[in-house]
């Protein structure tokens, strides 16, 4: 069910950080027929000034602090949660969020639920990079997901409902 | 011998500075990332858009254990040696580093003090690995009919 009335095109919001993480999202939006593809808008939603999202209609950042500059946990947090709450804002009042494709890593957790909230269909992929552990985003959005993906089937022991898709 | 070393997006100064300090240095070029450790023997660079030819003219290439990279460099056909990077905070490299020495897709060197013996005899430890062989991404029909469903006809 859609909680709010959307307007313009149809949009896929990719949310993924940088390094595997991005290159998984760009595999995955290479795999869409080029039909679908010129009929909604892709937008990448990151947390990495430095992404080059080029291949995206467009790439919004939210802020987080990476460990190694930290300066206080609980302003990382509330950083987190405002931009999350921008990016939320954005996709409520100026996009037409249909679906939103997840390759995390932990700062896709809020994105992930505010597009959910929004009505948008939920698509997360477990990290190629995972055996034997769940990752973090994995843990929190397997039971909200309406698809969950594992690219290594170790990962089916673990995650019991989710589809096993090959290695992206 | 020409060695390339690439450290993906995240710094991995202790492998740097391994490779930089031990024999192979004057043969290695290595992308650094934004670590604080700057070579002094080692060519290097810290990014660049594209590393393929820097892959394609090295004779081996030592990279982390990032999936992104590790991936890409074995569905190329390439028999990369793997180093985990176990300087960040999530220690996930080490399960991919264990999965593919398991597998032996890779050879593997688990952590960054024993990096320069696995590349004296790296050439044998080659011999004992597989190519790559794990099946790829099959879904992208239900991908589609996805996005068909849920964003184009919704």
């Amino acid at each position: 069910m859609r909680l709010f009335g959307k307007k313009g095109r149809p949009t896929i919001v990719f949310i993924a950080g940088e390094g595997g993480h991005l290159e998984q999202a760009n595999r995955i939006l290479a795999t869409l027929e080029p039909d679908l593809r010129s009929s909604c808008k892709c937008i990448l939603i990151t947390d990495t000034e430095t992404v080059n999202g080029s291949d995206f209609d467009e790439c919004w950042n939210i802020q987080t602090c990476a460990p190694k500059h930290r300066s206080s946990r609980l302003r990382d947090v509330f950083t987190y949660l405002k931009n999350s709450a921008s990016v939320f804002r954005l996709m409520l009042t100026s996009h037409n969020v249909k679906m939103a494709i997840v390759t995390g890593p932990g700062f896709a957790v809020a994105p992930a639920i505010g597009a959910k909230i929004l009505g948008a269909h939920l698509v997360v992929f477990e990290s190629w990079s995972r055996f034997e552990n769940r990752s973090k985003c994995g843990k929190a959005l397997y039971r909200l997901s309406d698809q969950f993906l594992v690219q290594n089937k170790e990962l089916l022991s673990l995650y019991p409902n989710a589809t096993w898709v090959g290695l992206l | 011998v020409s060695i390339f070393v690439t450290v993906g997006t995240t710094s991995f100064d202790s492998l740097v500075k391994a490779i930089d300090q031990g024999p192979f240095a004057n043969r290695s070029i290595i992308q650094t990332a934004d670590g604080s450790y700057k070579p002094g023997s080692a060519e290097w660079f810290s990014f660049k858009p594209n590393i393929q030819e820097n892959v394609n003219s090295a004779d081996i290439v030592v990279c982390h254990a990032g999936a992104g990279s590790v991936f890409r460099l074995l569905q190329n056909g390439l028999i990369p040696l793997v180093v985990p990077n176990t300087e960040r905070r999530d220690k996930h490299q080490l399960e991919i580093a264990k999965w593919l020495k398991q597998k032996n897709y890779a050879v593997v060197s688990m952590n960054v003090e024993s990096v320069n013996k696995t590349l004296g005899c790296y050439y044998e430890a080659r011999a004992n690995c597989v190519q790559f062989s794990e099946e790829r991404f099959f879904f992208q029909d239900s991908l589609n009919n996805l996005v068909r469903k849920h964003v184009i006809n919704n």
